[in-house]
């Protein structure tokens, strides 16, 4: 439930390079709540696949510019056992 | 966040968790008076719970609709983590349900009153609703991960 996640997002950093856009006018292009977008800007909340579509093409990048998971090459591909 | 400036969901749910609390207390404290020195059988409990009952679903519509008015227009409408959120508290307050109504039964099979039957009954709707309320509430604070 509340495992913190180790997806990072850039989401704050690309709201300020287009045009301060604030967190209320990402929410409504995405179609979300503001609370949503805070969630997910402060890592409390992990999109589905979908949202995090939504919000890469808000901005007119690709998904990997937006959320990035950090990890060496033997941590990709998901969990170790 | 301030609660203050939480979603509509988000207010209702605390809402619901405390008039939930709200009822589940004064109910077992006018029964639970009530009951003192008196066999099972003969307390007097369907009224208190029926205006419980009634009560609580009053406060529930109303204090839902003054919180839906009083909500800025963007934060009404249920999002994807809303409904998952939901989900999840739904999820995690059934069991007390279900181990309710598996109580309820085996004190029937056993022959107890009606008193304890329904009662059981109601503290396993009240524990369930509660925790189904308190761990949304905790999930809307810190955070929500699948």
């Amino acid at each position: 439930m509340t495992r913190p996640t180790r997806v990072t997002n850039s989401i704050r950093a690309l709201r300020f390079a287009h045009g301060e856009m604030t967190q209320a006018e990402l929410a409504d292009r995405v179609g979300v709540t503001r609370q949503t977008i805070i969630a997910i800007e402060q890592g409390k909340y992990s999109p589905t696949l979908e949202m995090a579509f939504q919000i890469a093409r808000v901005f007119g990048v690709p998904l990997d510019e937006v959320f990035q998971y950090p990890g060496g090459a033997d941590q990709q591909g998901g969990k170790r056992w | 966040m301030a609660v203050s400036d939480a979603t509509f969901q988000e207010k209702t749910t605390w809402l619901y968790g405390v008039v939930s609390v709200v009822t589940g207390v004064t109910y077992f404290a006018i029964v639970g008076a009530r009951a003192r020195g008196v066999p099972a059988a003969e307390v007097e409990w369907v009224w208190p719970m029926v205006w419980c009952m009634i009560g609580c679903l009053v406060a529930m519509i109303v204090g839902s609709l003054a919180i839906y008015l009083a909500s800025p227009r963007a934060g009404r409408k249920a999002d994807q983590r809303d409904r998952e959120i939901e989900r999840y508290g739904n999820y995690s307050g059934q069991a007390f349900g279900t181990f309710a109504m598996l109580a309820a039964l085996i004190l029937t099979m056993t022959g107890a009153t009606h008193f304890w039957i329904a009662n059981t009954i109601f503290l396993g709707c009240f524990i369930s609703g509660f925790l189904g309320s308190l761990v949304r509430i905790v999930v809307y604070r810190i955070g929500f991960q699948r």
